[in-house]
């Protein structure tokens, strides 16, 4: 079918910005409950990020060998 | 900073005066424009330029003609592949050395300039938008002498003296049916080549100069690194690997940047360095960091690995199975994946916004519309080249993160908890 590609790219984004927003949303709570940890944190929630990052990733190049 | 005794800007200008001389002994002076093999009046080149009625449909496309989104997704496919030529703009391309071995006929070495942007064959090979293919062998194609030559839409079949003939990629991964393999000096190569030169540059220039006055406050270069390595080891490296990590360090420190400046090449526009974009070269990569990790494993790894202490026996060898794929195929496999379509999805964005500008102006036919392209376009690809140069930093720390987290499992030594 024509077009499936592009769906799975547009949920792989979907799942991206859940994950990522998860991360993001964890790691400013505990910078708000322990600001001298902020540089700590926000190194460790960019890593997991872009590990989350990663696997929507995959799902947008099989989106993209489906499509091309 | 004192000039040291350093002949790394002699062998960098050496590398430079290459490319200058071959690109200039390589421009032949005649423009290809609306190129129409009937009215040639060839042989400029000293040898025999046959000019046979081209096949249907095979014919150069020229002229403007209204925006095609196929046509455009195939050029956004040739921008970010490897080639064997560095097309800057136009018809001004950097020719690189082919190097390219066949069963029946041997090593065959030549500049890419040979195949005068692809019109023409050489040795029996032709180029398809910078990349060399060769039509199959054994079916007639002409060897010896150099013929023009035209494509299919697709680059799958070429023809030559009006009869058509099938094309073959380069060996090994795509079953070899013309049995031939591409060893060329190509564009990712000449990437690398040049990012480690710089970086080898860089880096003994400043360890030359902490030699020779330890304990100097940073100057210069030093400034700029010192601070970063510093971050790395402190807050990556050493606690990570853990007390053996001054082994591992120069490794994971290169592994950095290596890719930073690998990335960083691939956003300059106009060349088009996509060496990170390579599965070939990501997958390099990631098998060193295999290799690193799998010899750097103790007793007590192994142990682990095959038979995990603290699991009902059952459990055992299903665990076995899964760490034994999880260590060999899934780590390098998403070392692999991760850096390539992040850098490949990148580029691929970038590309496709400025196709904004040939969408809106429709291939150079609406100048208002070509103008308004070019406004909307700027803005959203300095978006998202800003992106990317984040992207850049981020995916080299997450793979030296990553090989630095492997290694310390590998080489842990056991808490005797239990």
């Amino acid at each position: 079918m024509t077009g499936l590609g592009a769906i799975g790219a547009g949920l792989a984004a979907l799942a991206a910005g859940l994950g990522v927003g998860m991360i993001g949303s964890k790691a400013l709570e505990s910078m708000a409950r322990q600001p001298e940890m902020a540089g700590q944190l926000f190194t460790n929630a960019l890593v997991l990020a872009a590990l989350v990052e990663g696997a929507a990733i995959f799902a947008i190049v099989v989106g993209l060998l489906q499509a091309g | 900073m004192a000039k040291s005794t350093s002949k790394y800007p002699f062998i960098l200008t050496l590398f430079i005066a290459f490319f200058v001389a071959g690109t200039v002994l390589a421009q032949d002076g005649h423009d290809h424009n609306g190129h129409d093999h009937a009215g040639h009046s060839g042989s400029d080149h000293g040898h025999t330029h046959s000019h046979a009625a081209p096949c249907d449909g095979y014919e150069h496309k020229t002229g403007v003609r209204d925006f095609n989104q196929a046509e455009y997704n195939e050029t956004v496919l040739n921008h970010i592949s490897d080639a064997n030529e560095i097309h800057v703009v136009g018809n001004f391309s950097i020719p690189l050395p082919c190097i390219l071995y066949a069963k029946d006929k041997g090593v065959d070495a030549f500049l890419s300039s040979k195949f005068h942007h692809g019109h023409d064959s050489y040795k029996g090979y032709v180029s398809f938008h910078g990349n060399v293919k060769r039509p199959m062998p054994g079916t007639g194609f002409p060897q010896d002498e150099s013929v023009a030559v035209s494509f299919n839409m697709d680059g799958s079949k070429v023809c030559a003296n009006g009869k058509t003939y099938e094309l073959t990629e380069a060996g090994a991964l795509t079953g070899n049916p013309g049995k031939w393999y591409d060893f060329s000096i190509s564009k990712a190569v000449v990437a690398m080549l040049l990012a480690s030169f710089l970086l080898l540059f860089i880096f003994s220039r400043m360890a030359s100069r902490y030699k020779r006055a330890p304990g100097e406050s940073p100057k210069g270069m030093q400034a700029v690194f010192e601070p970063l390595i510093v971050f790395l080891t402190d807050n990556v490296i050493k606690p990570i690997v853990g007390p053996k990590y001054i082994k591992y360090s120069p490794f994971l420190l290169t592994i950095f940047f290596f890719i930073v400046a690998l990335n960083l090449m691939g956003l300059i526009p106009g060349f088009g360095f996509n060496a990170t974009g390579n599965l070939a070269i990501t997958l390099a990569l990631a098998l060193v960091t295999l290799v690193v990790y799998l010899f750097s494993g103790n007793k007590h790894y192994w142990g682990h690995m095959l038979w995990m202490p603290g699991l009902p026996v059952l459990m055992k060898p299903i665990m076995a199975v899964i760490e034994f794929f999880s260590n060999f195929l899934i780590k390098p496999g998403t070392l692999t994946l991760r850096l390539f379509a992040n850098i490949t999805g990148g580029h691929i964005v970038i590309l496709s916004l400025v196709g904004l500008i040939f969408i809106f102006g429709n291939n150079g036919q609406s100048i208002g519309g070509g103008a308004l392209g070019a406004v909307v376009s700027t803005i959203f690809v300095l978006f998202m080249n800003v992106l990317e140069l984040l992207v850049a930093f981020l995916q080299a720390f997450i793979f030296m993160t990553l090989a630095s987290v492997y290694i310390g499992q590998a080489v842990e030594e056991p808490h005797h908890e239990h």
